[in-house]
């Protein structure tokens, strides 16, 4: 169990290792129990996130170092990884993850970690997390992490240049050279302490015993290892059983031999030079601090051989060393998940991704309903304001098209009145005119009077006394010039005369006719003078 | 698997977006449109209320008391054509204005009637025509003041002839007038609207 980056529970149980060949073939279920058996001990509640580091027999991992930068280097590492797999890689997952890249260089290089493996063992690592009730985040193979710390230390710029690491793991040994914060040679093999542990746990099994070792014996033999090393030949190992050091040694020896030839083979090849004097064997590991081994690698290959003070101790019942560099330091995009759970994993972060998308574009969507809401109620507020205002609008365009109609008919009426009213003369003031300039020597007979196709004109009959009279012009004369001074008539004439009496003195009788000046009906003129 | 993790994948984000689609385009985008209309409306509003401002500031009379103007005078042009339009009315309106004045009617002959003749061409405006012949006796001055009255406060009335000739016999101061008088009259009221198709009023709604 971890907590932030450390190990906060941890619980381990030792398996045979004659029996994973058997454990795999039938998909890791005969260790079930176990597992279940140590989650209930480190209080793993269902559904936790789950890292597995593991040694599948198929898994594989390598450090490829690539002149190029970024997805390139990534690139070409995945290549590098197909090139080197001996199963295809379009179905089974391979993974790439970017450790570093040198300091210097004419190109420096990207150090990157490759790790695959064949996707029926995925399922099978994914499958036995799943039925322990948690949820497998990260898979990888154990090498990787020893790789990856390998190469962080010699890409340290304070390691110096002649010193050797040698990373010892369970499984696997990695030797990594470096200077000045270039990575010279890293080497991965498998061959692990386990190796040496197996060997002493067949030392401690009493021999004849047709039964497998059992954890005991497995345990006490893990313990003998980190704790008194690689023994000498008077070392009495197990008073009990009288077993002694001249007996283990031959079954740690070939062992031994191993690791001090890959170690020679890997500076020869690895390193500019091939001089072991020059060397200086740093251990670390969770095997580095195992006693004797330094002394034994540094006679044997005849270089110094120091242990690395960051080698972890070891610590019976506590969590090994390797999960806890693994927690501490993690290879971060490094997963070998599964094909269909890493692509039910991608589904599921795209699912996230619709769904995220989908709760957007909702948001927005409501947003903009809002935003349309707020400008509709602005504007019906505007437009209610505006309301009484169009309305005295309505109501005075209303009022000018009714007032343009009545203009019209009555535009149109006075124009007709004019024309059919015609001009005709004031009658009544003629009739007056007519009797006022009349005398006593002036007798009207008929007037009258009509509107013809010249204009209005008057007709007066009448008798006349002949002869001057006292203001010494004659009666008719005057009568005319009286008449034709009116301002009612334009002219006036004498049509005819004739000598006759009239109250027995001499007398004229007369027509005469007048042209009379023309009145528009007072309804006309009211009109006009309206406008 | 792979392919069923994607095309799950595919439905289902073919269905959120049908979904997100149906949604714009089934509430946002009508929203959308009436808010347009309603922007539309009010920009409307807006030119009305700006247009009417300027209309009011270059008006010289306001709209009402044109409008009471032209009525006051429609209702005297009615007015008038109906004192002289009525038969009833004007033999009441003759008879009475003889006897005021001490004339007699001796004869009262409508003659004609016409209506289509007065008509100007181009105009709508109907005027009925009513000509008397009235024979009335009386002396000069009661003649005159009768013939007064006639021309200027019997509505739309005018004499056409008038003949005046003293009265033989035994009655020197009276005279026998012939006067011949035509009465018009508007055959609709200004202020009824003109219902025919092409007329004035209906033309002028036509183009507001």
């Amino acid at each position: 169990m971890v907590a932030g980056r450390v190990v906060a529970r941890s619980a381990s149980v030792e398996l045979d290792p004659t029996e994973w060949e058997g454990y795999w073939a039938d998909g890791l279920m005969p260790l079930d129990a176990s597992l279940a058996s140590l989650f209930k001990r480190v209080g793993a509640r269902r559904g936790i996130p789950a890292t597995l580091y593991h040694d599948g027999p198929d898994a594989a991992a390598m450090l490829a170092s690539c002149p190029a930068t970024g997805d390139a280097a990534l690139r070409a590492a995945r290549m590098q990884m197909i090139e080197a797999l001996p199963y295809p890689a379009s179905s089974n997952p391979v993974s790439c993850s970017i450790l570093g890249r040198d300091a210097s260089g004419e190109a420096p290089r990207t150090h990157v970690l490759a790790a695959a493996d064949r996707d029926d063992r995925a399922q099978s690592l994914y499958g036995f997390l799943v039925r322990a009730g948690c949820r497998p985040v990260v898979i990888a193979p154990m090498e990787a992490p020893l790789i990856a710390a390998a190469a962080r230390a010699v890409l340290d710029e304070s390691c110096r240049p002649d010193d050797v690491l040698v990373l010892l793991g369970e499984r696997h040994t990695v030797i990594s050279a470096g200077t000045g914060g270039n990575l010279r040679c890293l080497r991965s093999f498998d061959l692990g302490y386990d190796l040496l542990l197996e060997a002493l746990v067949r030392a401690f099994h009493p021999a004849g015993h047709a039964a497998p070792p059992t954890t005991g014996e497995r345990e006490r033999a893990r313990e003998f290892l980190h704790t008194r090393g690689i023994p000498s030949p008077d070392d009495v190992i197990d008073a009990s059983s009288g077993l002694r050091g001249s007996v283990v040694l031959p079954l740690l020896q070939p062992i031994i031999q191993r690791y001090v030839v890959e170690t020679r083979q890997t500076i020869r090849f690895g390193m500019s030079h091939s001089d072991l004097s020059k060397v200086r064997l740093v251990l670390s590991g969770p095997g580095g601090r195992i006693p004797r081994l330094a002394e034994l690698l540094s006679n044997h290959l005849d270089a110094e051989a120091v242990v690395s003070e960051d080698a972890p101790t070891h610590d019976a019942g506590a969590c090994s060393a390797f999960l806890r560099a693994c927690v501490e330091r993690p290879v971060p995009a490094l997963n070998l998940l599964p094909m269909s759970a890493e692509a039910r994993r991608v589904a599921g972060v795209l699912a996230v991704g619709v769904r995220a998308g989908a709760v957007a574009a909702g948001l927005l969507l409501a947003a903009d309903g809002a935003r349309i809401a707020h400008e509709r109620a602005k504007l019906d507020r505007l437009m209610h304001a505006n309301a009484p205002i169009i309305e005295s609008i309505d109501l005075a365009a209303e009022i000018d098209r009714r007032a343009g109609e009545l203009a019209a008919r009555l535009a149109d009426a006075e124009a007709s009145l004019a024309a059919t009213l015609g001009e005709y003369p004031d009658w009544f003031a003629m009739l007056r005119q007519i009797a006022a300039v009349a005398s006593d020597d002036v007798r009207l007979l008929e007037v009258t009077g009509e509107v013809g196709r010249d204009g209005p004109a008057l007709t007066v009959r009448g008798i006349a006394l002949a002869g001057a009279s006292a203001e010494g012009q004659e009666p008719l004369s005057r009568y005319l010039e009286a008449l034709a001074a009116s301002p009612l008539t334009r002219s006036v004439q004498l049509a005819s005369t004739r000598n006759t009496v009239m109250d027995d003195a001499p007398a004229r009788s007369f027509v005469l006719r007048a042209q009379l000046h023309g009145l528009p009906h007072p309804i006309v003129v009211a009109g006009e003078g309206g406008r | 698997m792979r392919h069923l993790i994607v095309r799950r994948l595919a439905i289902e984000t073919l269905v959120v977006g049908a979904i997100i689609a149906g949604g714009w385009f089934g509430l946002l985008k009508p929203l959308e449109a009436r808010l347009a209309t309603a922007k539309a409306r009010q920009a409307t509003q807006e030119a009305r209320i700006e247009a009417a401002r300027k209309d009011d500031a270059s008006r010289t009379v306001p709209p009402e008391a044109r409008l009471q103007e032209l009525t006051a005078r429609a209702v005297e042009i009615d007015h008038q054509s109906k004192a002289s339009g009525e038969p009833a009315m004007l033999y009441d309106t003759l008879t009475g204005a003889a006897a005021s004045h001490g004339v007699r009617i001796d004869r009262l002959d409508p003659k004609r009637r016409a209506t289509s003749a007065n008509r100007r061409p181009g105009s709508r405006t109907e005027i009925e025509t009513v000509e008397y012949t009235i024979i009335a006796i009386g002396t000069f001055d009661a003649v005159s003041r009768f013939v007064a009255q006639l021309e200027r406060e019997i509505g739309l009335t005018r004499i056409t002839a008038i003949r005046v000739a003293p009265r033989p016999g035994d009655s020197p101061q009276e005279v026998t007038a012939t006067i011949e008088t035509s009465h018009f009259r508007l055959a609709r009221s200004l202020l009824e609207a003109d219902p025919r198709p092409g007329s004035p009023a209906a033309t002028k709604r036509g183009t507001k």
